[in-house]
């Protein structure tokens, strides 16, 4: 027997240490906090949802506010630094934007069209004259070492202080309407928000002083120049809420990587909307959405 | 504050528990300028990697995001990354000093140079990269099958008849054949970094070449996409912008630090557009490019690597930067066992063709043994068989003794290494078997036996099922691969219908549904939908519960949604002049883009992401896997074959006098010289024993013939080497 001629060694086996995973505040969070189930299902499990352009909505308004401040930051041509970008701009960047899904065939309706031209538009005009000149990073990548994962994220903007020129606040986009405090997002968002003013403090020393949330949905039907009272919400900064909001956040991983690795993920607690439910391609025989009243008829083909 | 040189070494050491080599030590401390080091199999490069950024950061006091650091796998970035971080805690909490600064460790640009790439490009908002797309191989195939390959066949005059050799032993080779071979010339051109217009001059098939990369380039644009080969391209561009100029020096406006370090892990698997990447990304002195790699290591050519970029680094340094250096090389191997160091030396060394200029950098001292373990049992020795079931079974039958008997703890400490790990009756097949009878569980991701498995299959045959019922596209025009290959989907679909009623009324009611709409009338805004009506019903809903037909089954959605965007379409309609069917035309694409690219490039499962194989599992791999691994035991089958000359050793041959000012070698030789480093990458995987598996055939083959025994062949290997 050829193993025989190896009866002197006697090898251990050494485990490999696995790495530390790495969470992203909003794709994996609060992404898994909505409901685990559509979490597990697209992101750990990796299916491919079947997408709408509805889903890129926020996707898209993301993108064109991000080229609208490099287009005020010359990164683009630097002879336009400093200046604002006009509605044809917003329209030129959003086209290129719908181009580039659409060359992959992701089409929206003319509706949803509209509405996200619009509040780009209205955003533009309304806060461009106060904000971009203050903008300091764009799409600013903040890291934290976890005990037993990485925990990231990106902020929209950070942005020098409208009062204080040595203080710098931090500001994040949604895509949506404000939520009612009842709703389960609207303690997500300031979780959300507190977080990643501590991972700024830990990165620069020092906390933002604000942290701004920015409902962009608010500037649909507004027909003044004026930024409606619900678009921004200000997410209150102290210590020992941060604290709350970061073992919030790791007691969230725990519960991830127990899913993960008993390969099971359980039903939401509270509601994870009906609009989360209508979108999700789980929904034809979904427990979770049974529990919460939903009944989804199959449809043909 | 930072910590000095000595106090960073004498920390790493404490925490390894050994003491660096005064050539480890050496690179570690190099200073400014270009570093090249050549480290053999087992050195200890990682770590050496692993320390010097290490260097840069703590006793350097380098800004993380001023350095570039890639390596050749996103596996190899993580352990990398994870080491870096792991590292750097230990010193942190060893040295106050390292306390007083916020050093934020997570900012250096650590991944694969694709990765590292595509992250600057976004963040420094490059404008004709906005919005772009980055593919994968699956994509970037279907598009060319989809909207390219049949123009170009058609309108092509010259192309076949020069490029013969891309097509073998095809006389009418069809679209997917042209598609995997315009694929691989397009990349070459980039890769390769060809000059296009003196392409063109030469008018012929050389012309036709750049219309046809021409045509690609604008379907690329036009879709806003672009594949891993652009990618390069529009990086190199970018580094020569403007945009670019202010990255590399640094943007005191942003506060950004200017690029000072790039360390590029596996520099011998580089090609010359990466190569022109890392001379441009540190162009301005005083040159901080490490390069580490080993020419004997050198694995991708097939893929546009070139091992003349880490052989000839440091004529590329001079006349790039008039800087005359020399290599360091890290020779001491603290991985095997003193005799499998021997043979790994005398295997390589023993050709002549290994001893020509370019073939390997000049002065290389062999491999040493860093610890002098030097067992007293075989660490080298092959098993003979007559016939390659009875060497599987030999195989199968050691591995079960080795841990039936304690000799190792779990089956994850062998590997077996094979050419190909394809779960084929002349390929992979008979040793998969022999495991099966000693009940030994295998791990082999890559055995393209994806469409072997029932849940994908039944899948596929359900969503046919109910798109194309009476097969109307199958009959008349596909090739009969194709067709039995649905043909057999559907008798998978057929034969679980009556067990799952629910599938069966879904199924009837859709065909139901289609019959009874007019022409050209929408059925879904998004095909893919279908798919999960499809899994929401039994038997997928409990497939779904196995975490290895789960992912199978999101592996055919991931499909699904690569042929949807290249299509450029998601939804579905009823066909333009038939009424109740769906249309024709998606049909077709379905057919000849998806399910085309299933049968003729087949499919792997998915990789485990986080461990290099589960515990309790033999590993299968190619030895490309292996390449940076290690294990207890090593078996190499697949011996005794001819060096294979593939298009890459052609085309580069041909298209010589485009790209290289140095003379190539002729294909026959760049071959060999690849099989004779394919092999020294398998040997010297092993720590305890390397186990070469050998039919008494392969080992009639001489020198000439193969080069899996060394120059002097088989009968040389029978008579000096051991057998067990």
């Amino acid at each position: 027997m050829v193993w025989e001629h190896y009866r002197t060694l006697s090898l251990p086996f050494e485990s490999q240490a696995k790495p530390k995973r790495k969470y992203s505040i909003t794709a994996d969070i609060l992404s898994y906090q909505r409901c685990p189930i559509q979490y597990g299902a697209f992101s750990t499990r990796k299916y491919e949802p079947s997408l709408s352009l509805e889903l890129f909505y926020g996707d898209i308004i993301h993108q064109v506010l991000d080229q609208a401040h490099a287009h005020y930051n010359g990164k683009f041509d630097p002879s336009l630094r400093g200046t604002y970008p006009t509605d044809e701009d917003i329209e030129r960047y959003f086209d290129e934007v719908e181009n580039s899904l659409k060359a992959r065939g992701l089409r929206a309706t003319d509706k949803v069209r509209d509405k996200a031209l619009n509040i780009l538009k209205k955003f533009n005009e309304i806060e461009g004259p106060n904000l971009y000149n203050r903008i300091l990073d764009t799409e600013c990548k903040l890291q934290a070492d976890r005990a037993d994962y990485i925990l990231h994220g990106n902020v929209d903007v950070l942005a020098v202080s409208e009062d204080d020129e040595t203080e710098v606040e931090i500001w994040d986009y949604k895509g949506t309407d404000k939520p009612s405090i009842n709703q389960p997002e609207y303690k997500q968002y300031e979780f959300q928000m507190q977080v990643y003013a501590e991972l700024y403090r830990r990165k620069k020393g020092k906390p933002p002083k604000k942290a701004v949330l920015y409902f962009l949905n608010e500037l649909d039907h507004v027909e003044s120049n004026y930024r409606p009272q619900n678009a921004i919400m200000e997410v209150e900064l102290n210590p020992s809420e941060v604290e709350v909001a970061m073992s919030n956040f790791d007691k969230t991983v725990g519960e991830i990587e127990s899913c993960r690795d008993n390969n099971t993920w359980s039903y939401p607690e509270t509601d994870p909307s009906e609009k989360t439910c209508d979108a999700c391609d789980l929904r034809w025989n979904c427990q979770a959405a049974k529990n919460f009243g939903r009944n989804y008829r199959l449809i043909y083909p | 504050m930072t910590i000095s040189e000595t106090q960073l070494i004498k920390g790493i050491e404490e925490k390894n528990g050994h003491e660096f080599n005064d050539e480890q030590e050496k690179a570690i401390k190099y200073g400014n300028g270009p570093l090249w080091l050549v480290a053999g199999p087992g050195t200890g490069k990682s770590e050496v990697l692993v320390v010097r950024t290490l260097k840069l950061v703590c006793c350097d006091n380098v800004d993380p995001q001023s350095i570039i650091l890639t390596t050749f796998t996103e596996k190899a970035a993580r352990n990398l990354e994870e080491r870096i971080l792991e590292s750097f805690l230990f010193l942190k909490n060893r040295y106050q000093e390292l306390n007083d600064k916020d050093i934020d460790i997570s900012q250096l640009r650590l991944g694969t140079l694709h990765s590292i790439m595509n992250d600057i490009l976004q963040e420094q908002r490059f404008e004709i990269y906005q919005n772009t797309r980055l593919m994968d191989e699956i994509e970037a195939k279907m598009l060319i099958r989809s909207e390219l390959a049949s123009d170009i066949k058609n309108s092509q005059q010259h192309f076949q008849q020069e490029f013969q050799y891309l097509f073998g032993n095809f006389d009418n080779p069809n679209l997917w054949e042209w598609t995997r071979q315009l694929n691989k010339v397009f990349s070459f051109i980039v890769d390769h970094n060809i000059d296009l217009d003196n392409l063109k001059k030469e008018g012929g098939a050389w012309e036709e070449l750049v219309t046809f990369y021409e045509k690609y380039e604008d379907l690329l644009n036009n879709r806003y996409s672009c594949d891993f080969s652009q990618l390069q391209k529009i990086f190199l561009n970018f580094l020569q912008s403007t945009q670019g100029e202010l990255f590399l020096r640094g943007n005191i406006e942003t506060g950004q630090p200017p690029i000072t370090h790039v360390l590029v892990d596996e520099y011998q698997d580089t090609n010359p557009i990466q190569e022109e990447i890392y001379f441009q990304l540190t162009k301005y002195a005083p040159h901080n490019l490490t390069v580490v790699g080993d020419d004997d290591q050198a694995l991708y050519r097939f893929r546009g690597g070139t091992v003349e970029c880490m052989v000839n680094f440091g004529k590329r340094c001079e006349l790039e930067w008039g800087l005359d250096i020399e290599p360091i090389f890290l020779n001491k191997n603290y991985r095997s066992d003193k005799k499998i160091i021997d043979w790994c030396n005398s295997y390589i060394t023993s050709f002549d063709i290994m001893n020509q200029p370019n073939a390997r950098i000049s002065g290389k001292p062999e491999l040493e043994s860093g610890t002098d373990r030097d067992g007293n049992y075989k660490a080298v020795g092959y098993i003979k068989e007559s016939s390659v079931a009875k060497l599987a079974k030999t195989f199968a039958e050691t591995v079960h003794g080795l841990v039936e008997n304690g000799i190792v703890e779990d089956y994850s400490q062998c590997v077996l290494l094979l050419h190909s790990t394809k779960n084929k009756p002349r390929i992979a097949g008979p040793y998969i078997n022999a495991l099966n009878q000693y009940n030994i569980p295998y791990y082999n991701p890559r055995s393209k036996a994806f469409l072997d498995q029932i849940e994908v299959k039944e899948f596929l045959g359900t969503l046919i099922s109910i798109l194309d019922p009476s097969l109307v596209i199958t009959s008349s025009i596909l090739g009969s691969k194709i067709v039995n290959m649905v043909e057999e989907w559907i008798t998978f679909y057929e034969s679980i219908k009556s067990q799952h009623q629910e599938l069966k009324n879904y199924v009837e009611k859709s065909i139901e549904e289609i019959n009874s709409l007019g022409t050209n009338e929408r059925l879904t805004p998004n095909a893919q939908s279908i798919l999960y009506r499809i899994l929401s019903l039994s038997p997928f809903n409990e497939y779904q519960g196995n975490p290895e037909q789960d992912l199978r089954l999101s592996k055919v959605t991931r499909l699904f949604e690569a042929f949807s965007s290249q299509i450029g379409y998601r939804s579905l309609f009823t066909d333009k002049e038939v009424p109740g069917q769906v249309s024709r035309k998606w049909l077709e694409k379905f057919y000849y883009v998806f399910c085309g690219y299933l049968q003729t490039h087949g499919m792997d499962d998915d990789e485990d992401e986080e461990v290099i194989c589960p515990k309790g599992m033999l590993p299968i791999m190619t030895i490309h896997q292996a390449k940076g691994l290690e294990f207890d035991f090593v078996f190499v089958g697949s011996l005794g074959k001819k060096p294979k000359i593939g298009g890459s050793h052609y085309l580069e041959h041909s298209l010589a006098s485009f790209h290289s000012d140095t003379p190539v070698l002729d294909p026959e030789e760049a071959a060999w010289q690849d099989s004779i480093r394919l092999h020294y990458v398998a040997y010297s995987r092993a720590k305890y024993a390397l186990i070469p598996l050998v039919t008494s055939s392969q080992l009639r083959n001489s020198g000439n013939q193969t080069a899996s025994f060394g120059q002097l062949g088989g009968r040389w290997f029978r008579s000096n080497l051991k057998r067990l």
